[in-house]
């Protein structure tokens, strides 16, 4: 009986300390706040603009590119520039702080440091537009 | 077999104990990492008159990403759009911020910046197949 005891106690053991070898969950969560990856699309008419409203949950850097422009019915890429915008929702429209006119790429074009709270990102034609086009921003926020 | 009491228990801890070491010795003897980056991945399938083939691929870091589609046919000379974007929410297919007509070449069609995160190859037919055709394209990213 006590060898068997002696036993399951040896066993207990070694499974705790392989259990050193598997990956522990972070102690320290207040500095590694996950970030969320949005992919906003829509169609944009000439003159015209649209916007996203998302919340940041913490402190931290919101980033976006523009990466696609396409005709909206062929879908082929047109390359055209359009105007990307990050603000804060102000009654129906997005009030931007900070603006830039960009072509489709995929590597980040924006970056702005952001607090906790409610922001808008905005897409509006940058007078590049000849006719209605599709588009696709991808961006994160903490 | 019998033990005698005295060093039964004490026997078959010191066994398990030697068990326990040597299982974790096993595990604190993993082999190093190697390198991962750039990494190749192939995408074959076929295309179909009007239609088009996308699969995306994850980059792990910052870099370039480079496609190329190596084999296409028959016939060898067929020439397709070739595009790199990001994926559709619902899977079916990319936002494309890129394309070009693409014939069957050793050398990359489309070498593009991108950031760590998740884009899509898509392969479409422009107008000139009348039968099926098999392809590969070679991507090679962060």
């Amino acid at each position: 009986m006590r060898a068997r005891l002696l036993a399951i106690a040896a066993l207990a053991a070694l499974a705790v300390g392989c259990g050193d070898d598997s990956p522990t969950s972070p102690t320290d969560t207040t500095t590694t706040s996950a970030a969320t990856s949005i992919t906003y699309t829509g169609t944009l008419d000439i003159g015209a603009s649209r916007f996203y409203s998302f919340t940041n949950t913490a402190t931290g850097s919101v980033t976006a590119f523009l990466a696609s422009v396409t005709a909206t019915d062929s879908r082929i890429p047109l390359g055209v520039p359009l105007e990307l915008g990050i603000g804060i929702p102000a009654g129906t429209g997005c009030a931007t702080t900070t603006t830039q006119i960009v072509a489709p790429g995929l590597v980040s074009q924006m970056t702005v440091s952001l607090a906790a709270g409610v922001f808008c990102l905005r897409v509006a034609d940058a007078g590049e537009l000849r006719a209605p086009v599709a588009f696709a921003v991808r961006f994160s926020h903490p | 077999m019998t033990l005698p009491a005295r060093f039964g228990p004490s026997l078959m801890a010191s066994l398990l104990a030697a068990l326990a070491v040597a299982g974790c010795d096993n595990a604190s003897t993993a082999t190093s990492p190697t390198a991962t980056s750039p990494v190749t991945e192939t995408f074959s399938g076929q295309v179909i008159p009007g239609g088009s083939a996308a699969r995306s691929f994850t980059s792990a870091s910052s870099g370039t990403a480079s496609i190329t589609l190596t084999q296409i046919g028959p016939p060898a000379d067929v020439v397709v759009g070739l595009g790199i974007g990001i994926p559709q929410s619902n899977g079916s297919g990319c936002y494309l911020t890129k394309t070009v007509p693409a014939a069957a070449a050793a050398a990359p069609q489309i070498t593009v910046a991108v950031d760590a995160g998740t884009y899509c190859v898509r392969l479409y037919d422009t107008g000139s197949l009348v039968a099926p055709v098999a392809f590969s394209v070679t991507i090679v990213r962060p």
